[in-house]
């Protein structure tokens, strides 16, 4: 069932699976590639953080002038919140039976979030509906 | 109740909310991971932060499907029943994101993108017929045509180097498209080599990837959920 992503094409610019050959041959050890794992993670958390810095000050679609290291600094929080607030309340495994988190809860918390998070563009697709279910690749 | 894992997952050593200890409710397939709660559950973002930090830290160990914030039972029983009577489908769920992470595609363009564009090339039924209302709709066209092709040559890429994906387009006028993409752990470095090369090659849109993220936006539906 585990199964990979489908092959990348080796077009131009296109990075070719690095371990492609390592996955087919198969039985590698639990612990190294819990580390492997642990340590690709922790890569990539660096990179989101440098990746939200990195939003263009000037950029037309954000529609913003140049950004103090402050401004950077809170737009960054706010896009980690907002991700993490997205994912919580709208996406995830639901039970049914007793949620004691009643549905006007989340929407008011949605609605006090927006207000910490007003500048970020996104807030009001939150308000709108839950996530898109998944479809196959 | 934080994530569900396989049944034989090791617990990490983090309090849950309330400070209360980290506790697995199990069946012989399945542990459903959770804490005890005295109090009703206020959704503050120290709470948010909390639930996210334990979902990480499983997710860390083991296959974890996250639990949506607020999904609380009454009693052990209650988390038991929940598990057993989706045992199946929660079983693939976690064979679905085992070895696997979220990570969100965020991209903001000026929504006047395709305006000119339409403007100056209007199509053939549309040709002779001037006035405001007209060049309303032609704007309004070439912008939808535009933010299409545009999320197209984002989504389609990036989709294809992930197992699964999800997809919203213009959920507000500056959003152009907003994804999750379920990838490898291996496959997360060139996945977002390959959303800096998109964000290089596309003027017209400024790309935001996060995580890796717990796989929050692929997790099994439920029947009526």
């Amino acid at each position: 069932m585990s199964q990979g992503p489908p092959p990348v094409s080796g077009g131009s610019g296109v990075p070719v699976p690095r371990r492609a050959a390592e996955k087919a041959s198969g039985g590698v050890d639990l612990e190294r590639s819990r580390e492997r794992r642990d340590a690709a993670i922790d890569r990539a958390r660096r990179r989101r953080d440098a990746s939200i810095e990195r939003v263009r000050e000037d950029h037309a679609a954000a529609g913003e002038q140049r950004a103090s290291a402050a401004e950077r600094a809170r737009r960054e929080r706010e896009v980690s919140l907002l991700e993490m607030i997205d994912r919580l309340l709208a996406g995830g495994v639901v039970i049914h039976g007793d949620l004691t988190l009643a549905v006007a809860d989340v929407d008011l918390l949605y609605v006090g979030l927006r207000a910490l998070i007003a500048s970020v563009d996104t807030v009001e697709r939150d308000l709108i509906g839950p996530l898109d279910r998944p479809r196959a690749a | 109740m934080y994530a569900i894992t396989e049944a034989e997952q090791s617990l990490p050593t983090l309090t849950g909310l309330e400070d209360a200890p980290l506790r697995a409710i199990a069946t012989a397939r399945l542990a459903a991971v959770a804490s005890d709660l005295a109090a009703p559950l206020e959704p503050t973002e120290a709470a948010l932060w909390r639930h996210e930090g334990i979902v990480e830290e499983l997710m860390r160990r083991g296959p974890a499907l996250p639990m949506r914030f607020g999904s609380v039972v009454a009693d052990d029983a209650g988390a038991l029943t929940s598990l057993r009577d989706r045992e199946q489908e929660l079983g693939t769920g976690l064979d679905l994101v085992r070895g696997a992470v979220e990570l969100g595609v965020r991209v903001l363009w000026d929504p006047r993108s395709g305006e000119e564009l339409s403007s100056e090339e209007p199509g053939p039924d549309a040709r002779g017929e001037g006035g405001p209302g007209t060049t309303y709709l032609l704007q309004r066209l070439g912008r939808t045509r535009r933010s299409r092709e545009l999320a197209d040559e984002l989504h389609a890429p990036l989709a294809a180097m992930a197992r699964q994906s999800t997809r919203r387009l213009l959920v507000t006028p500056r959003l152009l498209l907003s994804g999750a993409y379920l990838v490898d752990d291996d496959d997360i470095e060139e996945f977002r080599d390959r959303v800096d090369e998109l964000d290089e090659q596309l003027d017209e849109v400024a790309i935001i990837c996060t995580g890796p993220w717990p796989p929050y936006s692929f997790v099994p539906s439920g029947a009526s959920a």
